[in-house]
């Protein structure tokens, strides 16, 4: 009686085990199929950023600040919005960050321009596209990798 | 008695197998023998070849990647992917949308793909679905996410939906950021329409 209890209870252990490794195989070759030849994203490394400034800034000085972002390097757009006085520009986050960007250029008094950063509150909301750090974000990254 | 359960192991395992066989099935080969298009489509494809007006079979030319050194792209797809990339520069810099999309300007370590780069490459899906009818979008879909009740990271519980108000300052980015590309009024006309088909999934408030 003991033995076939344990037998029973070996089994359904085995198989719960060979039916959750056939489920995730399936998410895998789901995953694989759907990045296959996929490659990177165009613009993968691009980040986007954003400094607001207190007071409206004229003409020239938005000409001279935007000379001197895009000769940053890795700075690659530059996009001034003179409605709600702030500027929104790109750049490879391989070659430069945008904490560099702003120390180097918008840090100044003078400017009186705010770094726009993102709080983890925010971030938890909105469109969220794709969250890398999830398990099925970083297990899309791996394969991806492999096969491409 | 003894062999029954066996039996019925046998029987889950061969199910398993069969599904796991059978249930990825490629719906996108039989899309590939004539990839669909539409006149707004070839206008596009042609337009960011950098003429003007309709001509056929130039939305789904293939042309250089501008952007992916040594990769190919739809000509129409580049089109819709230059106005979308523009238009979300115009997002994150308007005070009123940025809120909604955190991702944008989201900061992400040295190297990482982008939230920039996942969310152009899924509203550029989205648009060239709309646009040239062929089945590139796999998102959810619009009305599901933009409500609080049934996806949690939009809005809130005292806000639950966002408003027409809303929809029309983001339309009205788009067609701001493909204005300034020099895309003719009225192939701008004809995406702003295209936009606001989404509109009664997307406003709470739309008629």
């Amino acid at each position: 009686m003991k033995t076939t209890t344990r037998k029973k209870i070996k089994w359904t252990f085995f198989g719960l085990l060979g039916l959750g490794f056939l489920l995730f195989l399936t998410l895998v070759v789901h995953i694989a199929v759907m990045v296959y030849h996929k490659g990177p994203l165009p613009f993968e490394h691009v980040q986007m950023a954003r400094v607001d400034f207190q007071k409206p800034l004229d003409s020239v000085q938005i000409a001279s600040l935007e000379t001197q972002l895009l000769a940053q390097k890795g700075v690659k757009t530059s996009y001034f919005n003179t409605k709600d006085d702030n500027l929104v520009y790109t750049f490879d986050n391989r070659q430069n960050s945008s904490q560099k960007i702003y120390q180097e250029i918008f840090q100044s008094g003078a400017l009186s321009a705010k770094r726009y950063t993102v709080s983890a509150d925010d971030l938890a909301k909105g469109c969220p596209v794709m969250n890398n750090n999830s398990f099925y974000g970083k297990l899309t990254s791996v394969i991806s990798k492999a096969i491409n | 008695m003894k062999t029954s359960p066996k039996i019925g192991l046998f029987l889950v395992s061969f199910t398993c197998i069969l599904l796991f066989f059978s249930a990825c099935h490629n719906n996108d080969k039989d899309d590939m023998t004539v990839i669909p298009s539409t006149p707004l489509y070839d206008t596009l494809g042609w337009f960011i070849q950098g003429a003007k007006g309709q001509v056929e079979g130039q939305g789904v030319k293939m042309v250089n990647d501008p952007d992916n050194d040594g990769k190919q792209i739809q000509a129409g797809r580049l089109a819709i992917r230059t106005v979308v990339n523009k238009a979300l520069g115009v997002i994150a810099s308007d005070n009123r949308l940025a809120q909604y999309f955190p991702t944008l300007l989201a900061e992400v370590g040295d190297g990482n793909t982008t939230g920039l780069a996942h969310l152009l490459n899924s509203f550029t899906d989205f648009v060239q679905t709309a646009v040239s009818k062929q089945n590139v979008y796999k998102g959810p879909d619009m009305k599901t996410v933009h409500n609080h009740a049934t996806f949690a990271r939009f809005g809130s519980e005292e806000h639950p939906t966002s408003t027409k108000a809303d929809f029309d300052v983001f339309v009205g980015d788009v067609a701001q950021a493909a204005a300034s590309l020099d895309v003719p009024a009225s192939v701008i006309g004809q995406l702003g329409e295209l936009l606001y088909t989404t509109e009664g999934d997307i406003a709470s408030d739309a008629n």
